[in-house]
């Protein structure tokens, strides 16, 4: 084959006759995505390199982009973040995620606790807390959030307190009202994520329902006596609550919190679990808690999985929806958390 | 190359168009010749962010042409990229070493984040980036 010679940013080089501007960037190895060129001291578009055909003494000049960015992290927040940043599966990407990623975390109690610290500490860059109630001191045995001394504070107002008492770096939003039919997709709009740590029925379905219908990832928790369970709940991707428990159950069948009391450190195994879902989603590592309901017996020290399927035949994440406007169920003391056997699932 | 040479002349130069351009990111390229010691520069070429942006940079690719004729006719040789960080450390970031191309080049990082102006030179490829020396000549 006879050769012609070419011009390549001032070198000589060798090539095939008739060989294209593609045929080119071939034999050097080199990307035109990232590159751009010019024939003759005229710029030629990528789309025609296959058609453009080199000729004896061509001069072609081809330059890389020269370009980047700010990095996006300071020297303070590189050293608070060093044991995520060391991570290869984070690294400064996955920390990057979490900087950018908003985590609404609905409850300052029990569970909403560990998550929001957690969440706090680990430097998700907006994090919204709503919670309507005063610290009352029934509830220090277990939500670490708060203190003595914030005795009748407003919870949201504690909470904002020691989260911002952790990491300076973040933006905390708080809401002190009840989440209800009327604000709950307002508000889960704005963020990216919702981790329920309310752990009562009418909240449970009300989110579930809102974040299905705004296609928002939810970590859902609840804990009772020795016991906990918590699942995910990505919409489009994997079951819903109501794929599992299609209505709350009747009033009376199950006891409260306050009847039947909790170990104060479940919220905290739990709270964290659910923590620990919000930044595997946020950074992609690992598999959620998709279609799988994981049941913690503390008194065991026994964690067991039950693996639930999308149901097409579900109320509001089924294949034809009969629930399209928001419910919001009664808050009574008797309803608080069914387990799988509990459940009709019809 | 193990290290960067600039005179101190050229390295207040480069530092003078980063404050000027703050709060965006300024660009350049530093040529010179490549020595044992590392690549010397010699001259200094301010150019523009055509992003005209606190958070990144990329050059205009007809200065850029210009640029490398011009350095061919004086016998330069491409030593660095550099650009400012106005806001942040002066490390790699992800973008930085993603459009990391001139796999010989020294990537130079001049960061305005503190009172007192930083300026770190980096070799990058295969995404990872290892620190060089450099040394300011009077
Ligand atoms: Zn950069
Ligand atoms: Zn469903």
């Amino acid at each position: 084959m006879a050769k012609i010679n070419v011009k390549v940013n001032g070198r000589k080089e060798k090539i095939e006759e008739r060989a294209s501007l593609r045929d080119l960037f071939n034999k050097l190895e080199i990307n035109p995505e990232v590159a751009v060129t010019k024939l003759n001291d005229a710029i030629i578009d990528k789309d025609r390199y296959n058609e453009t055909l080199l000729k004896e003494n061509d001069e072609i000049e081809i330059i890389f982009f020269m370009g980047g960015g700010a990095f996006d992290f300071s020297e303070e927040e590189i050293e608070r973040y060093s044991r995520h940043i060391i991570l290869p599966e984070i690294s400064g990407q996955g920390q990057q995620k979490i900087k950018e990623a908003s985590v609404l975390v609905v409850g300052a109690g029990g569970l909403g606790s560990p998550v929001a610290y957690y969440l706090a500490a680990a430097g998700v860059g907006r994090l919204g807390i709503i919670d309507s109630d005063l610290v009352d001191l029934s509830n220090l045995q277990r939500q670490i959030l708060h203190t003595t001394a914030d005795l009748d504070r407003p919870k949201v107002e504690s909470a904002r307190e020691k989260l911002q008492a952790i990491n300076p770096n973040i933006e905390i939003i708080t809401y002190n009202q009840y989440l209800n039919k009327d604000n709950v997709l307002e508000i889960i709009e704005s963020f990216d994520l919702v981790v329920d740590g309310v752990d009562n029925f009418p909240t449970r379905y009300l989110l579930n329902d809102a974040c299905v219908m705004k296609n928002k990832p939810l970590v859902e928790a609840g804990i009772l006596r020795f016991d906990g369970q918590i699942m995910t709940i990505k919409p489009g991707e994997g079951p819903c609550y109501r794929c599992i428990f299609t209505r709350p159950p009747a009033e009376g069948t199950i006891p409260s919190c306050q009847e039947a009391g909790v170990l104060g450190a479940i919220a905290g195994t739990i709270g964290t679990l659910q923590a620990t879902e919000a930044l595997k989603i946020i950074t992609g590592v690992g598999k959620p808690l998709i279609g799988r309901l994981l049941i913690y017996d503390a008194k065991e020290l026994s964690f067991r999985e039950v693996e639930i399927r999308r149901n097409p035949d579900c109320p509001v994440c089924g294949d034809n929806p009969t629930i399209t406007e928001l419910i919001e169920y009664e808050l009574s003391c008797e309803l608080h958390q069914q387990t799988e056997e509990a459940g009709d699932n019809e | 190359m193990n290290k960067l040479i600039i005179k101190g002349e050229d390295y207040r130069a480069v530092v003078d168009y980063c404050l000027k351009e703050k709060p965006n990111e300024a660009c350049g390229i530093m040529a010179g010749k490549r020595e044992e010691e590392g690549g010397r520069v010699t001259r200094v070429y301010l150019m523009k962010n055509t992003k005209a942006s606190p958070k990144e940079y990329l050059m205009e690719p007809e200065e850029q042409f210009a640029v490398f004729k011009d350095m061919r006719q004086k016998g330069l040789e491409l030593i660095s990229i550099f650009h400012s960080h106005p806001h942040s450390p002066a490390r790699p970031s992800a973008k930085d070493i993603a459009m990391a191309h001139y796999k010989e080049a020294i990537y130079t990082i001049i960061s305005l984040e503190k009172a007192k102006e930083v300026m770190r030179a980096f070799l990058i490829s295969d995404d990872k980036y290892r620190e060089i020396g450099l040394k300011i000549e009077e």
